[in-house]
């Protein structure tokens, strides 16, 4: 009779189905980026409008036509990447201060959502030195998606304002956030 | 003539599996507090309401999971262990993972991946990488792992953890105003969806996976394949269909009052009731499969 208990296996082979595994779980996360890098088409044309704001999209950014619009005295164009968008308004003679702008499209957000949080504003600098107000928010659409954004407004030479509205659904503009920073930092206003 | 050493807890440092869960687990839990740090600041009182209601649903809910296991009840810390890696593991790999929503959308456009996007990645990610949960948590407590039922628990146990951290998420995007607004949210979500969603997609993810490693000695492996194939495929697609927008058009706009609350409670019966009546045979089956062991 032996006194030594019967142990479960412990040969090498016990690492290869943690293995398996840890395989499956980087393809699914990993195997995301390999596959959009290879489908993605690198950044594109500046979009924006001339001489009041360019952007310079990131690689995997591309122009949602669906988002251009042309109304009187806002103009509109937009970038998506998956589910994430960077909305660019223009606003015609303005003539508003950036603050001013923000507090104005923080406004209009109510008519875009159902219900809508708005954070804490902060001052930043839009492209090379275009001073700005930032304020990130959260929302619900009329189809009870959860979004979360952030939206800088700023003002050209000429007191168009601009406004830069980054979203994703809510959780997930982290995701994106190092893109919406290079596209914001390299933005041209006018 | 000795007993064999049998895994009764999930600290079970000689496995391999117990380090890679440990490691994921520790890796969700940093990266949903930086996901997370984006919303936390703009509705401040939302957190307190929502942490409130959600362990008064969640603690019942896992009650009740746990309690479906008639004869073996699970041990406590794998009981945790799988809702841990749900609600942070699965989640924050949900979140790296989120590259294939660009993938839907080189493929099909912008607009089909806005409406669609959800109903076809969302199902095949989130339970894939649940469902690795459950076969780690078999790696490292074979013992514990004996039966179909088995599965069911910890899947299921999984999938409650991915969906409070959801919720949270959810909560404090739309509903942190106030205590009524909370409560709507509360009644809207979670009451109206209740154990019909991730609890259910993944309580069959777990099934699959335990009727291919627990019934080597009564089943062929074609045999077992081919009937795991089939819940984890009713999982996915239950997933899906929650996650479409077909039901979604059905669905009153709010503010929803009155009669349009009942219509709002016959379209979430309409998405749920296939795939309820699916978990509650399997279910069934699995337990007479038990009470006969």
């Amino acid at each position: 009779m032996s006194d030594r208990p019967t142990l479960a296996r412990h040969d090498g082979r016990r690492w290869l189905p943690a293995a398996a595994v840890l395989a499956v779980i980087l393809a699914v996360t990993g195997g995301a980026g390999v596959v959009a890098a290879a489908l993605e088409r690198p950044g594109g044309a500046r979009v924006g409008f001339e001489g009041v704001v360019e952007v310079a999209p990131e690689e995997g950014w591309v122009e949602d036509p669906g988002l251009r619009s042309d109304g009187t005295g806002v103009r509109r164009v937009g970038l998506a990447h998956g589910a994430a968008r960077l909305v660019v308004s223009a606003f015609a003679g303005a003539g508003v201060s950036p603050h001013e702008l923000a507090v104005g499209y923080a406004a209009s957000l109510e008519d875009r959502f159902v219900e809508v949080r708005i954070g804490r504003p902060q001052v930043v600098v839009v492209g090379e030195a275009s001073v700005g107000v930032r304020f990130p928010y959260v929302g619900t659409t009329a189809d009870r998606v959860a979004v979360e954004g952030v939206a800088t407004a700023t003002v050209t030479g000429d007191g168009t304002g601009v406004v830069l509205d980054a979203t994703a659904p809510a959780g997930s503009l982290a995701g994106v956030a190092s893109d919406v920073a290079d596209m914001l930092a390299s933005v041209e206003i006018g | 003539m000795t007993a064999p050493v049998g895994h009764r807890s999930i600290g079970q440092p000689r496995e391999p599996a117990f380090w890679l869960f440990a490691a994921f687990v520790a890796y969700g839990a940093v990266r949903l507090v930086e996901a997370l740090s984006g919303i936390a600041g703009i509705a401040p009182s939302a957190w307190a309401a929502t942490g409130v209601l959600l362990a008064l649903y969640a603690a019942p809910a896992a009650v009740l999971v746990v309690e479906l296991d008639l004869y073996e009840r699970e041990p406590v810390s794998l009981a945790f262990g799988a809702f841990a890696w749900g609600a942070f593991a699965a989640t924050a790999l949900a979140l790296d993972a989120s590259g294939w929503d660009a993938v839907v959308a080189e493929l099909f456009g912008a607009d089909v991946a806005a409406r669609w996007g959800p109903a076809i990645t969302a199902p095949l990610v989130e339970e894939t990488l649940k469902g690795a949960g459950v076969v780690l948590l078999y790696l490292i407590a074979r013992d514990e792992v004996d039966d179909v039922m088995d599965g069911f628990v910890y899947g299921a146990l999984c999938g409650l953890g991915f969906a409070v951290v959801e919720d949270v998420v959810f909560f404090a995007a739309a509903f942190g105003g106030s205590a009524a607004d909370v409560l709507d949210g509360f009644a809207v979500r979670v009451i109206a969806g209740g154990l019909y969603g991730h609890v259910l997609y993944t309580g069959l993810v777990g099934m699959a996976i335990a009727e291919v490693v627990t019934r080597r000695h009564d089943r062929p492996l074609r045999r077992r394949l081919a009937l795991a194939a089939a819940l984890a495929a009713a999982g996915v697609a239950g997933h899906a269909l929650w996650n479409s927008p077909i039901l979604a058009s059905l669905a009153p706009s709010p503010p929803i009052e009155g009669l349009e609350r009942v219509r709002w409670l016959l379209v979430v019966l309409l998405r749920t009731a296939p795939l309820l009546g699916v978990v509650v045979l399997a279910v069934g089956l699995a337990r007479r499969r038990e009470r006969r062991w």
